[in-house]
């Protein structure tokens, strides 16, 4: 049986059933990882042996003898973007700096998945700290999108979103700062979900920019996601962001919600302006498809987006030349030889062990934070954060959700932006907003182009902490693209 | 509002900031102040933003309390809580060899 193709719904049946073991899962999805991985550099870590016992243990502990309900991620293997500890698992976060680092502990996002029976099969590709969106910032190579290998997957959690798109995985966690768990989803036609801000634990996944970080799931289809965003949300006492209050869930309420009569909001003129023509074909046809579900479609209008990606790039430049400030060599990560004194130490350790991209990052927010600088950027960028948020609490007023496409164009080939590094930077434009607004927002894909065969995807954000009502309208969007037949085949 | 100049890297400057970064100086200077620059221009939007509301709502709500000094802690009785001390220092474990 090809187990690679199901979703996590289908895979957990089969589990429950007893018509496969944890076991034999996992081996499966080792096997294949080992037969075409190399082809498109999803893994840096692949824990075999770990995974094996954790399956074994699953399988005689758990299955052999529970006859109560079982929660629907038991036994079934997931892959961990390299930027959430992982105990006794490398954690690299893709630099030469951490390439030894071992955690001595798991993230919360990755423990509670533990605790629901998931099998840790293995640690995926990403841009050095999250700091790009393409993975080709990688100290350990780039990862190649499965739907076309000449392309990029998309950033930073590249590696999860081409693992789930290639099936060596059938879900994955990523994280997401401005983008980077929507895009690398929408360039390999998976859905990820950016829950709101302080939804899911950050404890133990390495800071790029704190006010930002988020933790969510890279599944094949909307159920999937919902049930592994289940499993990681909730208060966690040690985070001081983390929401207070249990979370909501989702997964047991999607079915049965309808989204008749939904207020959608939609910035035609944003996507007139910034879209090629391929994705404005997309958002249109998803646009028809919630018109005859009975929605209102509203047109609406966003905040600058020049000035929206300027506040993002300078309170998560800023945060990260702090978040960076910790790796010198000293307590752990890459030590530089011999050196004459401390100062040499630190700075050689951190020369050797970062990337170009975080050096940039980081040389541009310590720029940012100098004293100048930082009444004309920074506090700027958190007074414009501010007045974004003040807009969409305003849009949502007047409307229930919003759409926007993911990125403004396809999955461009690799290294396209090589010589002008700062020029992919415009390429975040829509997945932004909702990083600064801190919003829930789910990426998922809408149709095929007809003439590459890449997937093209849209993005539904929600108000803040209204996961299940993005959930809903992704759920009931993807069912009509199923049963409706009206999939749009982009051949313009 | 007047527009502000965009603003101009220099080898010296990027030097500047390695220096505060923890960093060495770039073998490719040259690069790295094209590189900043661009990211600079896509700061540039930021300019035209005016925060004259917001510093002025801060600074009326701002009660700066008086600057006095007050005994915070003895050297002697901190000290007497390490587990060794030498000459008013706190012996730590060597981790650089």
């Amino acid at each position: 049986m090809e187990y690679t193709s199901m979703t996590l719904k289908e895979l957990s049946q089969l589990i429950h059933k007893r018509e496969i073991s944890s076991l034999e899962l996992t081996e499966n999805y080792i096997k294949k990882i080992k037969e075409k991985d190399h082809e498109l550099g999803a893994f840096i870590t692949v824990s075999e042996e770990s995974a094996i016992k954790t399956a074994s243990w699953i399988d005689e502990d758990i299955l052999s003898s529970s006859s109560e309900k079982l929660h629907p991620l038991v036994g079934i293997p997931v892959a961990i973007k390299d930027n959430l500890c992982t105990e006794g698992i490398k954690t690299t976060c893709a630099s030469r700096l951490l390439q030894n680092f071992v955690p001595p502990y798991s993230a919360e996002a990755v423990m509670k998945l533990k605790k629901h029976g998931a099998v840790i099969i293995g640690k995926t590709n990403m841009d050095e700290f999250g700091m790009g969106s393409s993975c080709e910032n990688s100290a350990f190579g780039i990862t190649k999108n499965p739907l076309d290998t000449a392309r990029v997957p998309g950033g930073s959690s590249g590696g999860s979103a081409a693992a789930v798109a290639s099936g060596l995985v059938p879900y994955a966690l990523g994280s997401d700062t401005g983008g980077s768990i929507r895009q690398p989803a929408s360039y390999c036609g998976v859905v990820g979900m950016k829950p709101s801000y302080g939804r899911v634990s950050r404890y133990g996944l390495i800071a790029f920019a704190s006010s930002l970080d988020t933790v969510g799931p890279i599944t094949r289809d909307v159920i999937s996601n919902a049930a592994v965003y289940d499993a990681i949300a909730g208060h966690d006492p040690k985070d001081s962001t983390s929401m207070r209050g249990c979370a909501e869930t989702v997964v047991d309420k999607i079915e049965n919600g309808s989204v008749k009569g939904m207020r959608i909001g939609i910035p035609f003129s944003l996507i007139e302006s910034h879209t090629d023509k391929k994705i404005k074909n997309a958002v249109m046809s998803a646009i028809n498809l919630f018109s005859g579900m009975g929605c209102k479609i509203i047109d609406i209008e966003l905040p600058d987006p020049a000035l929206t990606l300027a506040a993002y790039y300078a309170i998560s430049s800023a945060e990260a030349s702090s978040n960076l400030a910790r790796y010198d060599g000293i307590r752990f990560g890459t030590r530089a030889e011999d050196c004459l004194s401390i100062d040499e130490l630190y700075k050689k350790s951190r020369s050797i062990g970062f990337g170009d991209e975080v050096k940039r990052r980081i040389l541009l927010g310590t720029f940012l934070l100098s004293r100048e600088m930082s009444d004309r950027y920074y506090k700027k960028a958190l007074f414009t954060r501010e007045a974004i948020k003040q807009d969409f609490d305003k849009l949502f007023s007047a409307c229930d959700v919003i759409i926007t496409p993911v990125s403004p164009g396809l999955p461009y080939h690799i290294g396209k932006y090589k010589t002008e590094p700062s020029a992919r930077y415009s390429e975040d434009i829509f997945t932004v907003y909702a990083s600064l607004a801190g919003l829930p927002a789910i990426s998922m894909p809408v149709c095929k182009d007809a003439s590459t065969g890449l997937q093209i995807g849209i993005e539904i954000i929600g108000r803040f902490r209204e996961e299940l009502t993005v959930y809903q309208s992704a759920y009931a969007l993807e069912n009509e693209i199923k049963n409706s037949e009206r999939r749009c085949e982009n051949d313009i | 509002m007047k527009e502000k100049e965009p603003l101009k890297i220099d080898k010296d400057m990027i030097e500047e900031l390695c220096e505060f970064s923890m960093l060495m100086p770039p073998e490719a200077d040259d690069e790295l102040v094209r590189d900043i620059e661009g990211l600079l221009n896509i700061l540039s939007p930021l300019d035209s933003v005016s925060t004259a509301e917001a510093i002025t709502e801060c600074e009326e709500d701002t009660v700066m309390r008086e600057d006095i000094a007050l005994p915070y802690c003895e050297a002697e009785s901190f000290l007497s809580s390490a587990p060794e001390h030498t000459d008013g220092y706190i012996r730590v474990p060597r981790t650089v060899e």
